[in-house]
């Protein structure tokens, strides 16, 4: 029936255990499917994941990127896979902000996938460009209540969208969303004085702040970032509600052993805290962050009603 | 700037790094003859072994990969008629034309001859003027990317030999092809029948293999001319003086363009040989061969597409501002080799700048000394007889629409478009144009549409905007002079001949 | 009423039917304002002109000056042999693995060509997917299946 399956039927001649015990997980191929393209922060990190993962278990793990629609389309082959751990889905936090502003897609997300651990986080920062009369978060606001601010995203749902929705809802004021296929597009035109501002990840950002075309105003995560250490968290200037970090982690169609999800999740917290881990996904702006099954579960279902909640009130909707 | 470069040969020319350089160049020929694997996913399925090697070495590699696959696209156009690319769409009117009549052999070598001269060219370009050509990418914005894709629309009528208001049609249905998918500003999903392997666009490669590799198998199939294409005769494998004389104008021409529009993000690389072949079309000494194998509508579109591949790392270098998804996968790999992109680059990393300009230099030479001799192989695959080489390519150009996306549905929709490409042949309808607003239509819209929403609804930013006026400008004169009695009795007795 | 320019009318009225099926999908998008155009203006816009263009195409094909063209002979089964050949692939590839379908891509579609006889197909076959096979999922490490999964 699926890819993977056959593959394994090919290699294995029909010889498997039906039901893997977790103690004997994995014994097989773990097909790690990536919901993106190849390239990009999710699957780099994903794939440094798989790879690890394989000399953690000493078996085969492989890498499957299935894109598409946001990243639903692997996310619902991954749902509607064996539920038995041997199929996993590693996502980005797109995984919520899709599952907020997509009501058709072909799965629940809350349903259908058990979330299984969080891989690592990565860092946001609020930037504006040279021609905007702001030095910090609290200028922006001013700005934003005398003019039309117009903030850049990539595209109507994406991470981006909602971390500039969200900042505009704290801070309470209106900016415009303009929507670019891509962050570097929003940042040329933050260079070009077109657009104002842009919250991205850091990593995007970096290269530009340090050319000097756009400037920091805010890190909207808790505590600063390692790149960019001057510039203030959004919790320092008082808006500790526009938090906005993005994450990377691994579910599986639910349904799977909760023992099977348990060993999966030490898996991943083991490998991704390693200090190689750690430099690894420094260079991606990112770090670890291990966290227990039920910690992860209860992350995702906050963040989709919270996204629900925003999109609601922005009117974000994929039709 | 000298001095700059002997820093670059001394770091660039260690025999591991050319082994490097021939590793990235013979892997990237190979998924640029193959159709639908880009140069995107290899590059990123091989960027974790590079982890293990020096910074030089891995970002040596990886432009090998990203330019032997444009040099491998064009082998593909011509012996086959399929573009594994949008540049190569170009490639296919004239350099599959010249290979139907025995050419082929004398169209790739043009082809790669032309890159290698255009690939000299932009890196000196790089080299020399990086600094101040990235900040002509900041003057960009929607309101001029909007009239320089007007300007490429109403060009394309030039790559059409048949009637205007029939290209225009066929422009027209491109971009309304280019409009399935997601829509940008709204995310309203529009014309995907409920398919979710549509949400994000028809593939590039479905269309391409549809409407020109099946069509064209179609066609030979049915025209009786099977028994002659059984054996194309093939005169000469190399250039003549002859030929070098008549493309030595064109590749310079191509270097010129490819080498200005290659620095603008994003639209650089789509449109630079669409330009050059329109270029070529109005000023070249035998343009009414154009359209039935002349070497000028080979030699001028891949020197542009190639010259543009390399100043595209204008703004990816100094800037840190990737122009395509290959780019930004390049400055990815970058930074994991601890690089910063960025106007200090030049400074901070000398060896390291320099030694990537220098060994685009390599790469390139080395392309040229890959590929000329291939060029007699590539010949005699042409001389398998029609009957067991149509079925080759069918399944070829198969593997290649289901490597894209891995969609079966990819595969289906293909066959689809083969019967559109079918009835276009037998009605007339040159399927360029259509490509062409294909790929710039999604373009179109989004900067139109971004345009507006950034004046507020006001329209005259348009033409408030110099550089967006003045692409309006040119718009204007080419569709004028286009209409006009003249140039139209001159388009059909090109159509003629 | 003698159509001269037969191949230019028939362009013309698949103009016109095209861009009117564009035009009527369109409107069931929002269209919006000129100023905040909604996702169906666009491509309502390029349906309307698509059917105009057409029309111009067509018309233009009825003047006794223009050229005469014959629409020629339209080889039907061949087309259907080569296109149904691909759809069998499509179709086959998941569920009987890349070997099965490939082997079936070339000996039906082979059969399209006129002189056409098994031995060729079978040798074909036996040549061209063992290397597709080689090339794509041994080479380039694409994830195909190369048998049917029933196995």
């Amino acid at each position: 029936m699926t890819l993977m399956k056959t593959l394994l039927a090919a290699a294995l001649a029909a010889t498997l255990p039906l039901g893997a015990v977790a103690q004997d997980f994995p014994d097989d191929t773990v097909t790690v499917v990536i919901p993106f393209t190849p390239g990009g922060s999710n699957d780099t990190i994903g794939r440094y994941l798989a790879e690890n993962l394989a000399k953690h278990w000493d078996s085969t793990v492989v890498v499957e990127n299935k894109p598409g629609a946001g990243s639903a389309i692997g996310s619902a082959y991954v749902a509607n896979a064996e539920p038995n751990g041997y199929t996993l889905l590693f996502v980005s936090a797109t995984f919520t902000t899709n599952a907020a502003t997509q009501p058709n897609l072909p799965f629940d997300p809350v349903e259908d996938l058990q979330p299984i651990g969080m891989g690592a986080v990565g860092q946001f920062v609020a930037v504006a460009g040279n021609h905007v009369e702001a030095e910090n978060l609290a200028d922006l606001i001013e700005t934003a209540k005398s003019r039309k601010v117009f903030y850049g995203t990539t595209g109507v749902g994406s991470s981006t969208h909602f971390a500039g929705a969200l900042l505009a809802d704290v801070a309470g004021i209106e900016m415009e969303p303009v929507h670019y296929p891509g962050g570097t597009d929003a940042l040329l035109d933050i260079a070009g004085g077109r657009l104002d501002m842009y919250v991205g990840s850091v990593p995007q950002v970096l290269s530009s702040v340090q050319a000097g075309t756009v400037k920091p105003l805010a890190v909207t995560s808790e505590t600063r970032s390692k790149a960019l250490p001057d510039v203030p968290t959004v919790v320092e200037e008082g808006l500790e509600e526009a938090v906005f970090d993005i994450w990377w982690g691994v579910f599986t169609a639910s349904g799977t052993p909760p023992e099977v999800v348990e060993k999966i999740n030490a898996g991943i917290n083991a490998v991704m805290t390693t200090p190689e881990a750690e430099a690894f996904l420094a260079k991606q702006g990112a770090m670890p962050r291990a966290m227990s099954v039920e910690a992860f579960t209860d992350h995702v279902h906050a963040e989709i009603a919270k996204w629900r909640k925003l999109a609601t009130q922005h009117d974000i909707r994929v039709k | 700037m000298l001095a700059n470069l002997m820093i670059g040969f001394d770091a660039a020319l260690s025999l591991q790094n050319v082994l490097y350089a021939l590793m990235g160049c013979t892997l990237g020929t190979l998924i640029g003859i193959l159709p639908g694997l880009g140069p995107l996913a290899t590059i990123s399925m091989l960027l974790p072994f590079t982890y293990g090697i020096d910074p030089l070495g891995a970002l040596i590699m990886l432009a090998g990969i990203y330019y032997g696959a444009a040099y491998g696209g064009s082998t593909t156009a011509i012996l086959v008629n399929l573009p594994g690319e949008t540049s190569s769409v170009v490639t296919i009117i004239d350099g599959y034309q010249m290979a139907r009549r025995g050419r082929a052999g004398v169209a790739i070598a043009t082809a790669a001859i032309a890159s290698f001269s255009a690939g000299c060219v932009g890196t000196i370009v790089v080299a020399a003027f990086a600094a101040p050509l990235a900040t002509v990418a900041y003057r960009f914005g929607a309101a001029e990317y909007f009239s320089l894709m007007v300007v490429g629309l109403i060009g394309a009528v030039s790559l059409s030999s048949g009637s205007i208001p029939k290209a225009i049609g066929m422009i027209l249905v491109g971009v309304i092809l280019g409009c399935v998918g997601t829509d940008l500003n709204s995310g309203t999903l529009r014309f995907t029948f409920g398919q979710p392997h549509l949400w994000e666009g028809l593939e590039f490669i479905v269309l391409a293999v549809g409407v020109f590799a099946f069509g064209e198998i179609i066609q030979t199939l049915t025209s009786g001319e099977t028994q002659h294409q059984d054996v194309i005769p093939a005169d000469h494998l190399m250039p003549s003086r002859r030929d070098f004389r008549r493309m030595t104008p064109s590749i310079m021409r191509g270097t010129a363009i490819g080498s200005m529009v290659g620095v603008l993000p994003g639209a650089g690389l789509s449109i630079a040989s669409f330009f050059s072949y329109a270029l070529e079309k109005k000023v070249s000494r035998h343009r009414a061969e154009m359209g039935s194998g002349a070497i000028e509508g080979v030699a001028g579109p891949e020197a542009a597409n190639n010259a543009a591949a390399q100043t595209a790392f204008i703004p990816t270098l100094s800037l840190g501002i990737p122009g395509s998804p290959t780019m930004a996968l390049m400055l990815g790999a970058m930074v994991m080799h601890n690089i910063q992109p960025g106007p200090r680059v030049m400074t901070s990393n000398p060896d390291l700048f320099w030694g990537l300009i220098v060994s685009m230099l390599i790469g390139n030479l080395m392309l040229v000394i890959l590929n000329l001799p291939l060029v007699g192989l590539w010949v005699r695959l042409l001389k398998i007889p029609y009957r067991a080489l149509f079925p080759a390519i069918l399944l070829f150009c198969c593997m290649g629409v289901y490597a894209a996306q891995f969609s079966t549905f990819d595969i289906m929709l293909a066959a689809g478009f083969g019967l559109a490409g079918f009835l276009f042949k037998k009605l007339d309808c040159d399927p360029a144009p259509m490509i062409l607003g294909f790929v710039l239509g999604p373009m179109l819209e989004e900067n139109f549409r971004r345009a507006l929403v950034l004046s507020e609804g006001d329209f005259s930013v348009f033409v408030r905007e110099p550089i967006s006026a003045t692409f309006l400008a040119l718009a204007v004169l080419i569709l004028v002079l286009s209409a006009l009695p003249r140039g139209r009795q001159r388009r059909s007795l090109i159509a003629e001949e | 009423m003698i159509i001269h320019d037969k191949k230019n009318f028939v362009a013309g009225a698949l103009y016109v039917s095209f861009g009117a099926l564009v035009a009527i999908g369109s409107a069931s998008y929002d269209l919006g304002t000129a100023q905040r155009m909604g996702p169906g203006y666009f491509p309502l816009a390029l349906g309307l002109l698509l059917m105009g263009v057409g029309l111009l195409v067509a018309a233009s094909a009825l003047g006794a000056a223009g050229p005469r063209t014959e629409l020629g002979h339209w080889p039907m089964g061949t087309v259907a042999v080569v296109l149904l050949s691909v759809v069998l692939f499509g179709l086959l590839l998941r569920p009987l693995g890349l070997l099965l379908a490939a082997t079936v891509l070339i000996l039906a579609s082979a059969r399209a060509h006129s002189a056409w006889n098994w031995r060729t197909s079978i040798i074909s076959a036996a040549i061209l997917v063992p290397a597709t096979a080689i090339v794509f999922v041994g080479l380039l490490g694409l994830r195909i299946p190369l048998l049917p999964s029933a196995f």
